[in-house]
């Protein structure tokens, strides 16, 4: 698993530039507002858009000059997410859920080193769930519930310690819930089956077995049993017929041999 | 004639004696106020309408009260002040906001801070204060914002604080602190830009 790690290190870009102007320019160009939610967020703004710990910008909170919580939630917004919010180096805190958001998540989110908070649920978010999130190392919750993200839930990150929410519900996941997230040991926070249900293709622990198509085992021995026993019963019942029948006939035939033969 | 005007001067001391204990005894949050303001240096005055005399401290420049009169705000950042806090302050039973940030205040936090059970930002940071961060402050349970950034603190982060689960906003850096930064509880939330430029503990590099 350090090794997974090492991998997803050495992939990856260089950590991203503190530059929070950068990050919030890039973020309303790839945003689409339609209602004109955020109305004060003007590239004018950008260049300062905290005054110590004071924010010009609706959903941006400050200290020391930087944007350390970004809460863009139910805003009616639309477009992707741009891979330059990752310049705002400071962030704790990111929630754009409940918008109308598609797209991928960006890796770049990795150099999102003290993000604590993940809420992109509730949009209509598509491709795979980076692993590069592993690399956020303080993460405490992951919540990217009701989307349309695809691909495997990756296992890595089942290494963040700080993980205590994780819901990626009806989503279009698929594979195997790795061990590392489905059935986690020690002190780490554990997950039940409404983390991961709504995903049509992904199973294991801790969902419940997937339902086979067609007839359960049990099924068919109780219908070969049964058949067998009704088959039993017919024959058996058309057998005593049969006898009666020829009872008959024999009696009948019995009646004409005696009035043949001559009484002793 | 002399009578009455002896009477009347002797009326007159008598009602302002009764004004004066009236003050004294009248109301204790003005008077840790006051206790405040004589124990700061206060160089351009900032300070100046917080007068004793009156009957509450709900008219006092920087001062805001709630509906009952009851002190709910302090706002003196960047006042130019100096000289260092009081166990008074403590008194301030109602005080939701104490806002301090960027003046020259030396001295420690008074353990009596932590009496402040309303209190929901303490904001210290950009001073000279000095000596440990009181374990009392972990008695604040509504406290959103703790920001003590910029100081001289020294000791070790208490433990207490990690019990404080309204805390939103935690900045200690920039201090002499030393020990272990603790994880657990609220701090779990808490990245390593909250304990910048501190001689603590570093936090493991993979968190187990």
């Amino acid at each position: 698993m350090p090794a997974a790690l090492l991998l997803l290190l050495l992939s990856g870009a260089a950590a991203a530039d503190p530059d929070d102007e950068l990050c919030l320019t890039h973020l309303t160009q790839s945003l689409d507002d339609p209602l004109k939610n955020l109305q004060n967020w003007t590239k004018s703004t950008f260049a300062a858009p905290c005054q110590g710990s004071t924010s010009f910008l609706l959903g941006a909170t400050c200290n020391n000059g930087r944007i350390y919580r970004l809460s863009l939630s139910n805003l009616s917004l639309k477009g992707a997410i741009s891979p330059y919010l990752s310049n705002c180096t400071n962030l704790q805190s990111l929630d754009l859920s409940s918008n109308a958001l598609s797209g991928p998540i960006p890796p770049e989110l990795q150099s999102l080193v003290n993000l604590a908070v993940l809420n992109l649920s509730a949009n209509a978010l598509s491709g795979p769930i980076p692993p590069q999130l592993a690399l956020c190392a303080y993460l405490n919750v992951i919540d990217l519930h009701d989307n349309k993200l695809s691909g495997p839930i990756p296992q890595q990150l089942g290494l963040l310690a700080r993980l205590s929410v994780f819901d990626v519900s009806n989503n279009r996941l698929s594979g195997p819930i790795p061990a590392s997230l489905g059935n986690r040991s020690g002190n780490l926070a554990r997950f039940n089956t409404s983390s991961f249900e709504g995903n049509k293709g992904l199973y294991g622990y801790p969902l419940p077995p997937m339902k086979s198509s067609g007839l359960s085992i049990v099924a068919i021995v109780g219908i070969g049993l049964g058949s067998g026993l009704l088959s039993l019963l017919l024959s058996f019942t058309a057998v005593c017929v049969w006898l009666r029948v020829s009872e008959r006939r024999s009696e009948n035939g019995e009646v004409k041999i005696n009035h043949l033969m001559p009484d002793y | 004639m002399l009578f009455t005007n002896c009477f009347f001067h002797i009326s007159m001391l008598t009602f302002q004696l009764w004004v004066a204990f009236r003050q004294v005894s009248g109301n204790a949050e003005g008077d840790a106020l006051y206790a405040l303001k004589s124990n700061l240096g206060d160089p351009y005055n900032v300070l100046q309408s917080w007068d004793p005399t009156l009957v509450n401290p709900c008219t006092w420049y920087h001062v805001t009260c709630n509906f009952e009169n009851q002190v709910a705000r302090l706002d003196i950042g960047d006042a130019g002040l100096s000289g260092q806090l009081v166990p008074q302050l403590g008194e301030l039973r109602h005080l939701q906001y104490l806002e301090m940030y960027n003046n020259s205040i030396s001295g420690g936090i008074p353990r009596e801070v932590g009496k402040l059970k309303k209190l929901v930002s303490l904001d210290l940071y950009v001073n000279r204060l000095s000596g440990p961060i009181p374990d009392t402050l972990g008695r604040l349970h509504t406290l959103r914002f703790l920001r003590l950034n910029n100081n001289n603190f020294s000791g070790h982060i208490p433990m207490s604080l990690t019990t404080i689960n309204t805390l939103q906003l935690l900045d200690l850096s920039n201090n002499q602190l030393t020990g272990p930064i603790p994880v657990n509880g609220s701090f779990k939330y808490f990245t390593p830009i909250s304990f910048a430029n501190n001689p603590l503990d570093p936090l493991p590099a993979s968190p187990t």
